[in-house]
């Protein structure tokens, strides 16, 4: 099928001069002849006069191509640009230049995009951060507000042999023992989180070897406030820098009242808890005043 | 807006109808499920002393009393309880066709205050009592009728009301029984 757009103003679009008055045929969907007066034949007629004549516009500008160009002339006004990369470089340009040119910035972009993300990842709150834990921080005989109930760290000790209903238990770390005070405010509850937490955040959750009942094993009643001693395996390194971490959910953390207390232990006290080999009996839960 | 926008949006804003009820339905039934029918809200009771329909059985709260000093261990000694605190009984019978509808059911002494407190609690282990529930137990079948006695650690300042009886199939509805 032909079609002949006839006697309109042709811009050729390849450099060549306009043709203010011209026809353009196209012939199996491709320009077969451009010019004036071109015989119709079978072909199908548009008039175009008046009108202005052009190749399809098809990614008609863009900058990806000036990509290695970028920081060439970075001081240059609107009108150098003009003059200096369109006028100069751009005629410079190959096809094939314009197509590696593309291929480079679209690289360069791609490479840009995931530094950019990576820079805003790092930088700003993620979903743990934003539903984590509201934390009441404090310090040790202060009680703590956690709404359902309330806690007090009453005191912190340690032991490199600890024993339980007659068995002990070594540790190639220290026993970290924190005695705290926890009181139901109206409906009875467990506590169901306990850990220390080190300067680097990683966390350790009180020690499975010992029967911890007071994690998760005890229903606190409202007003009648319980105490024991909870205890904690962590690596020597770390005992010096940690603060234990109280809330009531044993998993779901997230938007829970958690309380914080960092421990005053010093590296003197590390020292003395390790070289005593007697095993250190732990407290049991009790009621308390 | 013109009213050519509403012309040319009229679809997409139907089809947004439908979309957002879509959109909102989980998370509001799934805090309906949590919140509401996960804790007991609504409560069933009857005249002091009264007898309340709950769970196919029948139930009522026969007595309630401080036995504090009436606790013993298993050398039946008297049993050693924390300053600060007393034990207080709850006396419950039930009529149930079959008990074991009632199986695993959480009975809460609740004070004048609001406060809520657990049977069997912590505070008297080692307390020659028996593990309170709303079935008979013992073997064969059980009886229609029968008492059961549950054990409860409040406060001294803190003043019981009414005991509850709630089964997690029959949330947010429980028995409230007031002596």
């Amino acid at each position: 099928m032909s079609i002949l757009i006839k006697g309109g103003h042709v811009v050729p679009g390849d450099g060549a001069p306009e043709l203010p008055r011209a026809d353009v045929l196209v012939s199996g969907g491709a320009i077969a002849a451009v010019g004036p007066d071109l015989p119709a034949g079978g072909a199908s007629v548009i008039d175009a006069t008046g009108l202005v004549v052009l190749p399809g516009l098809v990614d008609s500008h863009r900058h990806v191509w000036q990509a290695p160009l970028r920081g060439v002339g970075a001081d240059l006004t609107l009108p150098d640009y003009f003059r200096v990369v369109l006028g100069r470089a751009l005629p410079a340009y190959r096809p094939e230049d314009a197509r590696l040119a593309s291929r480079l910035g679209a690289v360069a972009l791609l490479v840009l995009a995931l530094a950019a993300g990576a820079l805003i990842t790092r930088n700003t709150p993620d979903a743990d951060a934003r539903q984590g834990p509201y934390v009441r921080a404090g310090r040790i005989g202060q009680t703590l507000d956690l709404g359902d109930f309330d806690v007090r760290v009453l005191s912190v000790r340690g032991a490199a042999v600890i024993s339980q209903s007659g068995a002990t238990h070594d540790t190639s770390g220290i026993w970290v023992l924190v005695t705290v005070r926890l009181t139901s405010r109206h409906k009875p509850i467990g506590v169901g989180y306990m850990a220390l937490r080190d300067e680097q955040g990683r966390t350790y959750r009180s020690s499975t070897r010992v029967d911890q009942v007071l994690e998760g094993g005890w229903t606190l009643q409202p007003g009648v406030p319980v105490a024991g001693e909870v205890a904690f395996e962590v690596p020597v390194a770390v005992a010096t820098h940690v603060a234990i971490l109280l809330a009531k959910p044993t998993l779901e953390l997230r938007l829970a009242a958690m309380a914080e207390v960092p421990l005053p232990i010093d590296d003197a006290s590390v020292r003395s808890w390790k070289a005593q080999t007697t095993p250190v009996p732990l407290t049991k839960p009790a009621v308390t005043s | 807006m013109s009213g050519q926008w509403w012309r040319r949006n009229r679809w997409g804003l139907l089809a947004l109808v439908p979309a957002l009820v879509l959109a909102f339905y989980a998370p509001i039934h799934d805090f309906h499920e949590r919140y509401w029918f996960g804790k007991p809200h609504q409560p069933l009771s009857a005249a002091p002393g009264g007898w309340v329909d709950y769970a196919d059985a029948r139930m009522r709260l026969v007595d309630m009393r401080d036995v504090t000093t009436q606790v013993t261990d298993y050398d039946d000694k008297p049993f050693k309880l924390p300053a600060g605190v007393r034990v207080w009984s709850a006396t419950l019978e039930f009529v149930a066709a079959d008990s074991d509808k009632i199986i695993g059911c959480q009975l809460t002494m609740e004070s004048a205050a609001g406060s809520t407190f657990e049977a069997n609690p912590n505070e008297l282990f080692g307390a020659d009592l028996r593990y309170a529930g709303c079935t008979p137990g013992g073997i064969g079948t059980p009886p229609p009728q029968y008492k059961t006695v549950a054990y409860f650690v409040l406060p001294s300042t803190a003043r019981p009301v009414a005991v509850r009886v709630a089964l997690a199939t029959k949330l947010p509805r429980y028995a409230r029984l007031t002596p």
